[in-house]
């Protein structure tokens, strides 16, 4: 009986198969908006069809039972639903969730500024930083035209929202950089150490920033590197102040880059005027590795290492003596190396493990004597979990930092300091989405540091909340604490950790290629140090201050073809007392308002790509021995309007670039306060001499060229 | 009684299994013929959502996947044109999806590296300044990957050419560069021969039509 049973099974499933039935409805998205061109289907078979112009479907079927209707359509989630189809038409509608993308899901934006060409959604790409007119490939000088940043022109540095330059911390691939400006004297601007080509993704911070980073009251500047350079490529560069020379080669699995250059600023200086008496101008050489390996299909090595030298000699004005003018020079030796390994290990799990070394010498020779050598290594681990909602980071990190001086008086006595500090730090993060319109992230962060022997436990908050298709709103609160600087624990390590509380609230719109921020902040300082009874021997921490503003920024890369700008507007209100100030004021380097505009032009024909950047700063307060009070003198505002053009052509059908720009082409008189004698003369009065930029415009001209492999060639 | 079983089982399998081949076949059919009327996006979108309902059944066969990614591609190429740029990243993203599933089924097919060199091209579109030169690195070398694997497949010349055609001349691109790899390409579609009705076969027409822009560029001296 059993063949016969089966047999008849058998022809009993292909009679089941021979009923056709319609299945139709309706599919919507969550506010009731037509889901155009959804895929509607059973599963596991070929019957279904796409949504129409209404939203509608119907197709026909002819299998029956227990079945399951499957809907997928590019910006929503996919949708499952059992059914039994008998043999009736049967009408199903649906509704469809939105997917979180990565450009729609809410970020945490409070006090960041991120440029990335890898994620969506970013303010800047790595190229805008690059092409900056008047930053020449500076990325403290592009960072310098973004909202929360004062100009301070004679130092070059990055200062944020009131805060000293020290009090923004430079990290490569989350390690800290010990010293990422060149090194320089007063008046004379430093620029940062790393170009802006090695560094993949920017994320800048004017406040609120992960509990991963520490030791930054202020900001932090997070940059991470290139990953394997995709072609074997020679560099040449010609330059009016110098020239370099690069090759990377591409090993498929991995990449090696070598890379020299050599800078000498006398051509230039004796065919422009200068304001500074130059007697052997700035000279130096350097040399750049940088390594990278796939350790596995989702793992990589990065090894990158440098050192440079690099020196001059001027005559400097004595406001003590006027008919006098001193040699002062300075020589820097620069060592730096960092790797780091990335790896995914296990479902969900990232591991990194880095290590960094880094040693700086300078020595500064004039009627006194100057020697001061840093040395730092550290190390850092983290361990990041991934989940749909939710990631987890956890990680610890050491440094230890070696600073020795030896100062020598102009009677020829000697000064000497040595401070050793072991630094440790454990911290972890969680950021938690709700909701594609909800976001936060709570984190903490332990540090210690052996030589202060403090220690301290700063928490840190955000949020972000979506308020429309294209806007979003976010909120950050944190405290920040850290060490004083080796300048001010020489005479004392008794001091305790500075520390700075921040309050941020931001809002974003960022639709069609264009972007709008404002972002709101109160940042409350403790615990800075102060000299007691007016010496910086008998330091404490009881200094304070705080500083308040608002800072606004709007890119339109839409509305001109070809053109793309950017305005930073920022207003900053801010007052301590610490160090040896006698009353609450306002610091040399904050000033009240800040603008920048930056144009970028594409002329098509030409193949040239143009670029302008005004910038204003309102003058700074500075304090003038000669007036009654403190801080009562002002600098000229800063006025700068920078212009750059870039040629891309060929020579011997290798892709050249020239390039020429001009800082400061209308020639404002930009002085930065004055720099006041030690003793009165005469009079009683203190001699005062203005401190001026190096030279009133600064002319560049570039020509570099990439010797590689021709496109398509096989 | 039991042979009698045996064989009627036997036949009435291979029936059935015949007739789900026969539907393949006929479901393939009907969606190239929705591939080949397609003139928009919709059209492709018609194209994309059959071929995938057919990828969904079918887990090792890899054609009809390589038809919903090359669907999302010519989607993404339209709405480049359109300067829809969100829509084109998403279309690429889909393609690539399926070409990864497609990848495993067929590893060592010119076809699946051909359209992966396509979607690198596609890439460089969201952001040539930026993209430009990572994705046509990627790109070339993926094509070079799919002449390797079959040198009488026309597509990866075709798709070489038209990369240079559209890439300026200082980066040693333009229509000198391209018009001797678009000419490569005219001649292998000539004589190209597809493995099946159901396999690859697109792109001759193109490709005519990107000799005579170039031939047009390189008059007007561009």
């Amino acid at each position: 009986m059993r063949p016969i049973f089966t047999f008849a099974l058998i022809l009993s499933l292909f009679q089941l198969t021979a009923q056709t039935i319609i299945v139709s409805g309706a599919v919507k998205s969550a506010d009731g908006q037509p889901v155009i061109g959804a895929n509607v289907f059973l599963k596991d078979t070929y019957d279904g069809t796409s949504t129409d112009g209404s939203g509608n479907y119907s197709f026909s079927t002819d299998v029956t039972g227990a079945q399951v209707l499957s809907i997928s359509c590019i910006g929503y989630e996919n949708y499952e639903q059992p059914l039994v189809l008998s043999n009736e038409n049967i009408a199903i509608n649906i509704q469809l969730k939105p997917t979180a993308t990565e450009l729609d899901a809410v970020v945490i934006t409070a006090g960041a500024f991120e440029a990335s060409d890898e994620r969506k959604g970013v303010v800047l790409s790595p190229l805008d930083i690059l092409t900056t007119a008047g930053a020449l490939a500076d990325i403290a000088g592009a960072m310098n035209t973004l909202p929360g940043t004062q100009i301070v022109g004679e130092e070059g540095k990055i200062f944020v929202r009131g805060g000293a330059a020290h009090e923004t911390k430079t990290f490569i691939d989350g390690l800290n950089v010990q010293n990422p400006y060149s090194s320089t004297l007063p008046s004379i601007p430093a620029r940062s150490r790393f170009s802006p080509l090695l560094f993949k993704g920017t994320t800048f911070s004017t406040g609120g920033y992960s509990a991963e980073y520490g030791q930054a009251l202020s900001s932090a500047l997070l940059l991470e590197t290139q990953d394997i350079a995709p072609k074997t490529i020679t560099g040449i560069s010609l330059m009016s102040v110098g020239l370099g020379l690069s090759h990377t080669q591409n090993f498929g699995k991995a990449s090696l880059a070598v890379s020299t250059d050599y800078i000498n600023l006398a051509p230039y200086t004796h065919l422009v005027k200068q304001n500074i008496d130059w007697v052997k101008p700035f000279q130096g050489i350097g040399g750049q590795v940088v390594f990278r390996y796939k350790t596995s299909e989702t793992g990589i090595l990065k090894v990158q290492a440098s050192g440079s030298s690099n020196g001059f000699l001027m005559n400097y004005p004595n406001a003590d003596n006027v008919a006098l003018r001193n040699k002062l020079s300075l020589n820097n030796d620069n060592y730096f190396g960092n790797a780091s390994w990335k790896e995914i290990v296990g479902k969900n799990w990232t591991l990194f493990a880095g290590a960094a070394l880094s040693q700086n010498s300078d020595v500064i020779e004039s009627n006194f004597g100057l020697d001061t050598r840093e040395v730092a290594a550290q190390g850092k681990v983290t361990l990041k979990y991934s989940g749909k909602d939710i990631g987890i980071k956890f990680g610890a990190e050491y440094w230890n930092t070696g600073f020795k001086e030896r100062f020598q008086d102009e009677s020829g006595m000697v000064f000497k300091t040595e401070l050793n500090d072991q630094y440790a730090a454990f911290f972890s993060e969680s950021e938690v989405s709700l909701s594609p319109k909800v976001a936060f992230r709570a984190g903490l962060r332990l540090e210690h540091s052996a030589l202060i022997q403090d220690w301290s436990l700063a928490p840190r908050l955000s949020a972000a909340f979506k308020t429309g298709n294209y806007s979003q709103v976010s909120m950050a609160y944190g405290t920040f604490y850290q060490k004083p600087e080796n300048t001010l624990l020489r005479y004392n390590t008794k001091l305790d950790f500075e520390r700075a509380a921040h309050y941020i609230v931001n809002y974003q719109v960022m639709q069609n290629r264009r972007t709008f921020r404002i972002e709101s902040y109160y940042k409350k300082y403790k615990d800075l140090v102060q000299y007691a009874e007016n010496e910086v021997t008998h330091s404490t921490n009881n200094g304070y201050g705080a500083a308040w503003g608002m800072d606004v920024f709007y890119r339109d890369q839409k509305s001109i073809k070809y053109g793309d700008f950017w305005i930073s507007y920022s207003f900053l209100d801010t007052r301590r007392k610490y160090l040896a100030f006698p009353v609450e004021a306002t610091p040399n380097f904050a000033s009240r308002h800040n603008l920048s505009v930056v144009y970028k032009h594409w002329i098509q024909r030409l193949t040239t790509s143009l670029g302008l950047t005004y910038s204003y700063s309102s003058p700074r307060p500075y304090d003038d021995p000669n007036a009654a009070g403190f801080m009562t003198g002002r600098t000229s505002p800063y006025n700068d309007l920078s212009l750059s053009a870039s040629y891309l052509t060929n020579i011997l059908s290798n892709f050249t670039v020239l390039f020429i720009s001009i800082n400061n082409l209308p020639g404002f008189n930009n002085t930065f306060g004055q720099q006041f004698s030690n003793t009165p003369n005469a009079e009683g009065d203190f001699t005062g001499i203005a401190v001026r930029p190096p030279a009133k415009r600064f002319f560049f001209v570039g020509m570099f060229v990439s010797i590689g492999e021709k496109w398509g060639t096989n | 009684m039991k042979k009698h079983f045996l064989f009627a089982s036997v036949f009435l399998v291979s029936i059935t299994l015949s007739g789900q081949n026969e539907r393949y076949v006929a479901a393939m059919e009907k969606g190239l013929a929705i591939l080949d009327t397609a003139r928009t996006s919709g059209g492709f979108l018609q194209a994309s959502n059959h071929f995938e309902r057919i990828a969904n059944v079918e887990k090792q066969a890899w054609l009809p996947g390589y038809y919903v990614s090359y669907s999302n591609m010519m989607m993404a190429t339209m709405y480049m044109q359109e300067g829809k740029l969100e829509q084109c990243a998403a279309h690429l993203d889909k393609a690539q999806t399926f070409l990864d599933a497609v990848k495993i089924l067929a590893p060592e097919e010119s076809e699946v590296y051909t359209l992966q060199g396509f979607i690198f091209q596609g890439r460089i579109w969201d952001n040539p300044m930026v993209n430009g030169a990572k994705y046509s690195q990627l790109s070339f070398t993926t094509l070079d990957k799919a002449i390797s694997l079959n040198e009488d497949n026309p597509r990866p010349y075709y798709l070489k050419g038209q990369s240079l055609l559209y890439t300026p001349t200082f980066y040693g691109g333009g229509p000198k560069t391209a018009m001797p790899l678009l000419q490569k390409a005219d001649e292998k579609f000539e004589s190209f021969q597809a493995l099946s009705p159901l396999h690859p076969n697109w792109g001759a027409g193109t490709n005519k039509w990107m000799i005579e822009q170039a031939q047009k560029m390189e008059q007007s001296g561009n």
